[in-house]
């Protein structure tokens, strides 16, 4: 809501400055956005009087001015407007003077001929489109007057950000009642005579749904001259707020608007065809809308219409087929209430929002209709002319408010601070709500505009806002102690989020939608949620993973240059089941690509691989019974993927990305990823220490000979859990094939301890054990023993 | 015996000229070797009379001892040389840069988050949290945002499945679903991803709140006060910070407030508050005669960016290492 500060002021004489008044309204809940001057860099432009005009000796273009500023001197000013002519009074820009656009005025000589100031045009005070030539002025405005106070431009237009609940404030008038509340001082409402009988007129009026249009008044006005000239101050007021000027009788109607908060629409008397039925619309009408939208009208929309058919969209805007025009002599003005539910929302099927609408929306008030009405009637014909002719009401006013029972009390026990009843009351009254003492608490009414008052609190709500929160005290709460459960071990979430970033992981956070495309490429295939208004065509889709977003950001860093990149992400993934049931599964995901380490002297360099990023997850996983297997997964590559198994459970997988994404999404050659189901792991366990013996072990390191395409991480889980005599821990450190190593088979080097709590290991009893282990090397993987 | 003088100096003079550990060793054994001369001079021992005997064994044992202690000089000073000549060799370029593995680091978004529910939680607040894809219950109606409630146009909201389903616009549905699922005295923070449909420098389709929830049969908006103003000073570090409540509208609170902070020479809005609205407690079946208790909102992104001077929003979901890297603890 945009409003001029000199009309509020008119209405409401506030002793307030302009600071204090914008932070009084901010502080009692309308929030003041801005305050902007209406004329931000205009000093020393005066009324001037052109008093003889000749050529300029040595330019043909420009003229010689004589002008009368009012001062003894007359000023000679150089002038190229190809109007300017004598007799003609115009904004004389001083020596000194300020313009809007920056500009200083200086005495200067143009062209040989000295030059006293600026003639200006509208376009160069800023007051106006028109830059084809002078500025001309009304002849009995006098000399010398101050440009300023010519167009009342000592003015601010501040711009209200009002919260949903406040539609009784988007109208001067309503403004006003929230300053006499704020700062005691008493709103003058404008005199509005009304003509106490009127017959109702040829037009009746007919309302099908009374709930969404519990109050219509028609006024029909005769003998009007449409082509009247809307009243600066009016136009001045109309465009401080925001609204263009456009015809007088719209002009007024908006004018009325703005000034009661009551939307009105002015038919052209003439061009209506029968009687008005207010309906909602039905199939295969249409609607041609001021705008000139042409509206295929839906059945949940309420119309006006005639014996033609449509010819407005209720509370929302007119249609053009009865739009008032210059031809126009008649009207017939609609004053009427929508209901909030009958227009709200409809921004989003239309596409936008009237004035209209936007106050219908938030409510307005049925007790204010008939004034308003009034009041425009007034001012029509005071500047249109015409006489009225019949005044048609269909519906009632809303009934009086019901009475809230408010217990003084609840507000120290609420808010925390102490209010005199007495300073209670009073605030209640000067928010216009009637107040009466009962036994053990008050009986409050709200006023009929207040739709948001409704309970208790609303009142506890009012007290504080008029009382200022800066008067509460700041005190920190009281209450029962109690520690806060809290697990030794954090979820693994939190944890792996800390043990990669120790890791060298950078965490990223991306959009949860994505391309659908994006999705196809890494996603779980036809699981996906789409998005029905989705802000852009890269996010229409709920993502299933979180692959292909750290595809992306991999992508964008090497576009960057950055050509070592390690990051993960958590974050909820998003697919429905074959129920078609949403689940929101927490993931986590890793992406590594180039260098193993950073780049520096002295150290080895060379591509990270699968191994490197399933050593990762080996360490910070350290769950007893994960084991990888032979994976499978579109977005991998086939013969670098491992599914990762908790139990026998699929909780995630890793593996190379598969060589034709990162083809296609310019990753380079080699990117390792991850990706687990945070929701699948297994709670991480506490701790529990075991006795460990401080007798020496004994190590013995064996080479065996196997087939080539056997998986040897089968062979350390294997010994592991064989549980042979004083077997300790085996370690693979080495896989070789090639010279020494027959063909088609691969060595495989293990290092194994024994240790026994006891006492010290015989050679004998450590035989015994390498030849349990290897004759199930033998049996299991066909192994033959190195020597 | 000037033989055995002789011998002294001659030793003395081959041990020095020794000039490493292993030629020290060739030349012991000329003279404390098996063959060496020590050894003849022992064998002449058993040449000599009875009387003459005790005397000269007297003094080889001196002759042998002062070599001992010659040979073991000479052993000391050759190692300490050998060490000092290994500890030159070994010296190495300091200023060469260190060998690393990279750091990782976590999103400056997680960090702020990680420190503000670590603030809340030295108050007695546990963190909560909730799904990303709501109904219209959650995220509206039991938030006393009835359908055609024009507050739902503040929201601009992401549909999914024919409005079935939606993506939630605040983290506000959190405090719902716990409530519905504990009894007061309740203190919570929800911290989490949210979504709306609107991006420029300062909105972002998806961005972060925290949310806090206190219930129990005594907390006032001085205290909402207090928590909130106590929090933003501890958050920044900053004692003289001032905090100003300004009247507003939420529907699932009365009253409501914005929180304004000062920040450089004026006031910031940095979040939303207020007493939880009775109709949201009803919905929860919360005696509201019994208890009561506040709520807040803020934006976690919006926190981080003054903590740590980012101008755009968008920076922190670009995903850009040069950018991400500047966070690393």
């Amino acid at each position: 809501m945009k409003f001029s500060e000199n009309w509020l002021r008119s209405v409401c004489p506030t002793s307030l400055t302009t600071e204090a008044l914008s932070n009084a309204l901010t502080m009692a809940g309308l929030e003041v956005e801005s305050v902007e001057p209406v004329a931000k860099n205009l000093d020393g432009v005066v009324v001037g009087l052109i008093t003889d005009t000749r050529p300029h000796p040595n330019a043909e273009r420009l003229k010689i001015c004589d002008v009368d500023v009012g001062s003894p001197e007359k000023l000679q000013i150089v002038c190229g407007a190809p109007n300017a002519s004598t007799g003609m009074k115009v904004p004389t820009a001083l020596v000194k003077a300020r313009l809007p656009g920056g500009l200083v005025i200086k005495k200067a000589k143009l062209r040989g001929e000295l030059s006293q100031g600026m003639l200006c045009s509208a376009s160069e005070l800023e007051i106006g489109d028109d830059s084809s030539g002078l500025m001309s002025l009304d002849q009995d405005i006098v000399v010398g007057s101050d440009i300023r106070d010519i167009f009342d431009l000592n003015d601010n237009v501040f711009t209200l950000k009002l919260t949903a609940n406040r539609g009784d404030c988007l109208s001067i008038m309503g403004i006003a009642r929230e300053l006499q509340a704020i700062d005691g001082v008493t709103a003058q409402h404008p005199n509005v005579d009304e003509v106490a009988s009127l017959s109702s007129g040829a037009i009746s009026v007919t309302v099908d749904n009374v709930q969404a249009c519990p109050l219509y008044l028609g006024l029909s006005i005769n003998g009007v001259n449409a082509n009247s000239k809307t009243p600066d101050h009016i136009l001045r007021k109309l465009e401080r707020s925001g609204v263009r000027g456009i015809s007088p009788i719209v002009d007024l109607t908006n004018y009325v608007m703005l000034e009661f908060g009551q939307p009105m629409h002015a038919f052209d008397r003439d061009k209506l065809k029968g009687n008005i039925v207010v309906r909602s619309g039905q199939k295969d009408e249409t609607l041609e809308l001021l705008n000139g939208q042409s509206l295929n009208v839906a059945e949940d929309m309420l119309l006006i219409t005639d014996e033609s058919g449509p010819i407005a969209l209720a509370g929302i805007m007119g249609g053009s087929s009865t739009a008032v025009d210059e031809g126009t002599t008649s009207l017939f003005l609609e004053a009427a209430v929508f209901s909030t539910q009958s227009v709200a929302g409809k921004w989003r099927t239309l596409g936008f929002s009237t004035d209209a609408l936007h106050r219908f929306e938030r409510g307005v008030d049925s007790h204010g209709t008939q004034i308003a009405l009034w009041r425009l009637a007034n001012l029509i014909i005071e500047i249109c002319g015409g006489e009225v002719e019949a005044l048609v009401k269909t519906g009632v006013t809303s009934n009086e408010r019901q009475a809230i029972i408010f217990r003084p009390e609840r507000v120290h026990r609420l808010i925390g601070i102490d209010v005199s009843i007495d300073r209670m009351k009073k605030i209640f009254e000067l928010l216009d709500m009637t107040v009466c003492s009962e036994a053990g608490h008050l009986s409050v009414t709200p006023p009929t505009y207040r739709f948001d008052l409704e309970l208790e609190e609303d009142l506890i709500e009012e007290i504080i806002r008029i009382e200022g929160f800066d008067k509460l005290p700041s005190t920190l709460p009281v209450s029962e102690t109690s520690m806060l459960p809290r697990s030794e071990e954090s979820s693994w979430g939190e944890r792996l989020k800390v043990d990669l970033q120790r890791k060298g992981y950078q965490e990223v956070i991306t959009y949860s939608f994505v391309d659908a495309s994006l999705e196809g490429d890494f996603g779980v295939k036809r699981r996906g949620i789409s998005l029905m208004n989705p802000i852009a065509e890269q996010y229409t889709v709920m993502r299933t993973n979180l692959l292909g977003s750290l595809a992306l950001v991999v992508q964008r860093n090497l576009s960057h240059k950055v050509d070592r990149i390690r990051i993960f992400e958590t974050s909820l993934c998003f697919e429905r089941d074959d129920a078609g049931e949403i689940n929101q599964i927490n993931r986590i995901a890793g992406m590594v690509t180039g260098g193993v380490a950073p780049e520096q002297w002295g150290a080895t360099d060379r591509a990270v691989d699968f191994f490197d990023v399933k050593g990762d997850l080996e360490q910070i996983l350290n769950i007893k019974d994960m084991k990888f297997s032979v994976g499978e997964h579109e977005s991998f590559h086939p013969g670098k993927v491992a599914s990762i198994l908790v139990g026998g459970t699929y909780v995630g997988t890793v593996g190379e990305l598969h060589p034709e994404l990162s083809q296609k999404y310019d990753l380079g050659s080699s990117v390792v990823a991850f990706e687990l189901n945070l929701d699948a792991l297994p709670d991480s366990d506490i701790p529990v220490y075991r006795a460990y013996s401080k007798l020496p072990g004994v190590r013995r390191d064996l080479a065996v000979e196997i087939d080539a395409d056997t998986q040897v991480g089968a062979i350390v889980s294997d010994i592991d859990a064989e549980n042979i005599q004083y077997l300790k821990e085996v370690t693979l450190f080495d896989v070789y094939s090639g010279k020494g190593v027959a063909e088609g088979k691969k060595s495989v080097a293990l290092g194994i301890m024994f240790q026994d709590e006891q006492k010290t290991l015989t050679d004998e009893e450590v035989e015994k054990s390498v030849s349990l282990v290897l004759k199930l090397l033998k049996q299991r993987f066909n192994a033959v023993q190195r020597i | 015996m000037q033989e055995l003088d002789k011998i002294v100096t001659e030793a003395k003079h081959a041990f020095q000229a020794a000039r490493t550990l292993a030629e020290l060793d060739q030349t012991k054994g000329q003279f404390l070797g098996k063959q060496g001369v020590l050894t003849d001079l022992r064998k002449g021992l058993g040449k000599v009379s009875a009387e003459e005997r005790p005397i000269l064994g007297a003094k080889f044992n001196n002759l042998k001892t002062e070599l001992e202690g010659l040979l073991e000089n000479r052993k000391n000073e050759l190692k300490a040389q050998a060490l000092k000549e290994r500890i030159e060799n070994e010296k190495i370029d300091v200023t060469l840069p260190g060998r690393k593995q990279s750091l990782g680091g976590l999103h400056p978004v997680t960090r702020t988050l990680n420190r503000v529910t670590e603030l809340f939680s030295t108050m007695g607040f546990s963190v909560a949290s909730g799904p990303e894809i709501e109904d219209d219950y959650y995220n509206f109606t039991s938030l006393n945002q009835p359908e055609d409630h024009p507050a739902r146009s503040m929201h601009d909201t992401f549909y999914l499945d024919g409005e079935q389903h939606l993506l939630r616009t605040h983290t506000s549905p959190i405090q719902i679903r716990y409530m519905e699922n504990n009894e007061p005295p309740i203190r919570i923070v929800a911290p989490g991803r949210v979504y709306r449909v609107d991006s420029d420098a300062t909105h972002s389709p998806m961005f972060h709140q925290i949310e806090g929830l206190w219930i129990d049969d005594r907390a006032t908006f001085a205290d909402l006060k207090g928590t909130v103003r106590e929090f933003l000073r501890r958050f920044f570090e900053k004692e003289d910070l001032e905090v100003r409540f300004r009247p507003s509208y939420f529907p699932f609170t009365e009253p409501s407030a914005e929180i304004d902070m000062t920040f450089k020479d004026g006031w910031l809005e940095i979040g939303g508050c207020g007493m939880v609205h009775p109709k949201v407690l009803n919905n929860v079946n919360i005696d509201t005669e019994r208890y009561q208790g506040f709520a807040f909102g803020m934006g976690l992104d919006r926190l981080a960016m003054l903590r740590y001077g980012v101008t755009d929003l968008r920076l922190f979901f670009e995903n850009d290492l040069r950018f991400l890297s500047q966070f690393h603890a």
